[in-house]
């Protein structure tokens, strides 16, 4: 019953819509959302390098809760992907654990990580990258640097966002690395930092996974706005994690060299 | 002598937490062990209790003392009431750091690790084993020496002096996990003890593929046991350690989910020249069940031509077959089987753990080892009867 009562507004509505479509001006949503991912690229280039602190915290079902503190160094490489080193400090069990990661567009990363337990450094097969990030929501691959290269881009729609309130832009990035998790990730963005305020990731299937929110963002180097925490959340069985991030330093003199597999001995103490 | 290392650990300890706030904030663990071995030891000079009880620390301190001198620190010492040694000490690590014209430099009391093997690393050779510890070979006791890095052409180079030459710690006396029949009593060193070793490596990286090659001159790490008959037969064993070339390489290439490794030695000494080799692959499987786990297979084969002359070591025709099995849940759990299987005299070693976090700052593992069929290994035989079951509670700070 419902059904026949719907199927003539249906029609309707698409004839609608296709003499709306015709008569607006046209919009090549390939290219206007590559347009707002070069945007958001260009104003953030030329950080050289920045060290931030991570204090996450991960919420599963049933009250269940841990925490995990992490210093992220981030190299910028315009040449190549960004070289990221992460050392955790706490728990305290995994004091020393550093996980090192070059990102490659389009390939698979390199990536070691270095057991204090045992003073060894491991190189990790990386090509897939949904493994857990420290038992959180987040995946190796959300952890990873953002590489313009890496993604087709398609324009949805711009919609209101922030406080106080303005138009954003949401847009797909579609994966281009086949071994990627994702099938899309939908990205809203604010134009008054070209920065994202939320993606919404979706798996290989086209379901809505999790979603990721960013908050309290400030302007470093009068250039480059980072988020004061951030919140992933699981869209299946409502599990968060949230990751605090205190002491940002841009331009520390962080250098190739120091961002090898043979230093992270150095890096684990 | 052991006594007095633990002594030393622990002055330098205390003197190392006595430092002012510029240091970095000590951290290591406490961790409480209960072993039960349902059956009674081989020897009859070994302890025969069924709980082995003991309580280990563990710390890691650093001091940036300039911008460009770092002092490392790193110690484990071990209280036991039913081992030959009570107390042990070790300092793992106690160096100085710094760099000079785009070398960095160690010295002091360092540790190397040249692996890319799990379950055996005939390459790694610059650091004396302690077997009481872990009688599978993964503790290494701390190796005076200086170490220079550089980079050059992309290749990561090493030049390493080492001038003392440590002894192998093994079970004796009391000790479960023995393998030898008799006491020790002379080490014997063919150059002399202060003789130094030297050593060379170089690592270079192309796209997936590793390759470390490297070259070491000086005494064995793994003693030959010499056998001293008295009137009574078998009174003990001298222990002799030889004069050592060994060129080594390690290889690692990654494709797909997997990484293929190997590591190839040649050794020349008085006793015999050979050749050993390891090669293995490790592949991870993640979200096996829709969450969060992951699963890590190990496969991996050795083998090793050097004679009945030359040194005992355990992976001469061997297998080894491990699985980890993490959770990746808050708790970190996981459970790790490892098989090793000789395919020689057909023995194995069964090593199951399983671990997981309590709170912020404890952990507790156990593991259930069980050598099997091992009265035809010469590398095994001793731990005949030593089956055992150890619970370990850690405290972390």
């Amino acid at each position: 019953m419902l059904k026949a009562r719907y199927i003539p507004l249906t029609v309707i509505s698409m004839i609608v819509a296709n003499i709306a479509v015709a008569n607006a001006p046209a919009v090549d949503f390939d290219e206007r959302g590559r347009e707002i991912a070069y945007s958001v690229d260009r104003n953030d280039a030329g950080f050289e390098d920045y060290v931030v602190v991570g204090k996450m915290t991960v919420n599963r079902p049933g009250g269940v809760s841990a925490s995990r503190v992490f210093e992220m160094n981030t190299l910028e490489l315009r040449d190549d992907g960004d070289k990221r080193l992460v050392v955790f400090s706490q728990p305290r069990d995994l004091a020393g654990f550093v996980s090192l990661t070059y990102t490659h567009p389009n390939a698979p990363d390199d990536q070691w990580i270095y057991l204090p337990a045992t003073n060894r450094s491991k190189r990790l097969a990386s090509r897939d990258k949904t493994g857990s990030f420290a038992g959180s929501e987040f995946s190796y691959e959300d952890i990873a640097t953002w590489e313009l290269s890496n993604y087709d881009y398609k324009f949805i729609q711009d919609e209101p966002c922030g406080e106080p309130a303005t138009t954003c832009h949401t847009i797909a990035n579609i994966p281009k690395y086949e071994h990627s998790g994702y099938q899309k990730l939908v990205e809203t963005i604010d134009p008054r930092i070209w920065q994202p305020v939320r993606i919404v990731y979706f798996d290989r299937q086209g379901r809505e996974l999790k979603t990721l929110e960013f908050f309290d963002y400030k302007e470093y180097e009068n250039k480059h706005w980072r988020p004061g925490r951030i919140v992933m959340t699981n869209a299946r069985d409502g599990s968060h994690s949230e990751i605090v991030w205190e002491d940002y330093r841009f331009k520390t003199d962080l250098s190739e060299s120091d961002l090898t597999d043979a230093r992270l001995e150095y890096w684990s103490r | 002598m052991r006594l007095s290392v633990a002594a030393t650990v622990l002055q330098a300890a205390a003197l190392l937490l006595s430092v002012d706030a510029w240091a970095g904030q000590p951290r290591g663990n406490l961790t409480l062990d209960m072993a039960a071995y349902p059956k009674q030891p081989l020897f009859d000079d070994q302890n025969d209790s069924r709980l082995h009880p003991s309580l280990s620390a563990s710390i890691d301190w650093t001091a940036r003392l300039s911008s460009n001198l770092r002092f490392d620190f790193s110690a484990k010492g071990r209280v036991s009431t039913q081992a030959q040694d009570r107390l042990f000490g070790d300092i793992r690590e106690s160096l100085l750091r710094f760099r000079v014209a785009d070398i960095d430099v160690k010295a002091g009391v360092v540790q190397e690790n040249w692996s890319v093997l799990e379950a055996w690393n005939p390459v790694d050779i610059v650091n004396q084993r302690d077997l009481v510890e872990d009688f599978q070979g993964d503790a290494k006791l701390g190796q005076p020496g200086v170490t220079a890095t550089t980079v050059y052409n992309d290749w990561v180079l090493s030049a390493f002096l080492l001038p003392y030459n440590r002894e192998r710690r093994i079970a004796e006396g009391e000790d479960r996990l023995r393998n030898l029949p008799a006491p020790l009593q002379e080490a014997e060193f063919e150059d002399g003890q202060g003789r130094s070793s030297v050593a060379l490596r170089g690592q270079y990286r192309l796209g997936d593929f590793d390759l470390a090659l490297s070259y070491f001159n000086g005494h064995a790490r793994e003693p030959i046991y010499r056998p001293i008959i008295g009137s009574e037969g078998l009174v003990g064993f001298d222990e002799v350690y030889e004069s050592v070339s060994q060129t080594g390489a390690e290889l690692l290439y990654v494709i797909g989910d997997s990484v293929l490794k190997g590591e190839v030695i040649y050794r020349s000494a008085a006793s015999d020249d050979f050749a050993a080799a390891g090669m293995g692959s490790e592949t991870t499987f993640n979200q096996l069940t829709n969450g969060f786990d992951s699963m890590t297979l190990y496969l991996e084969a050795y083998y090793d031509g050097r004679s009945d002359q030359a040194a005992l070591a355990p992976f001469q025709r061997d297998i080894y077959i491990g699985a980890r099995y993490n959770l990746n849940d808050v708790y970190d759990s996981l459970v790790d089987v490892r098989l090793t299987h000789d395919l020689e005299f057909h023995s194995s070693l069964v090593d199951i753990r399983a671990s997981r976090r309590l709170g912020k700052q404890q952990t507790l593992e156990l593991q259930l080892l069980a050598p099997l069929s091992v009265e035809k290994d010469r590398a095994l035989q001793g731990y005949e009867n030593d089956q055992y079951a150890r619970l370990s509670w850690a405290w972390y700070f």
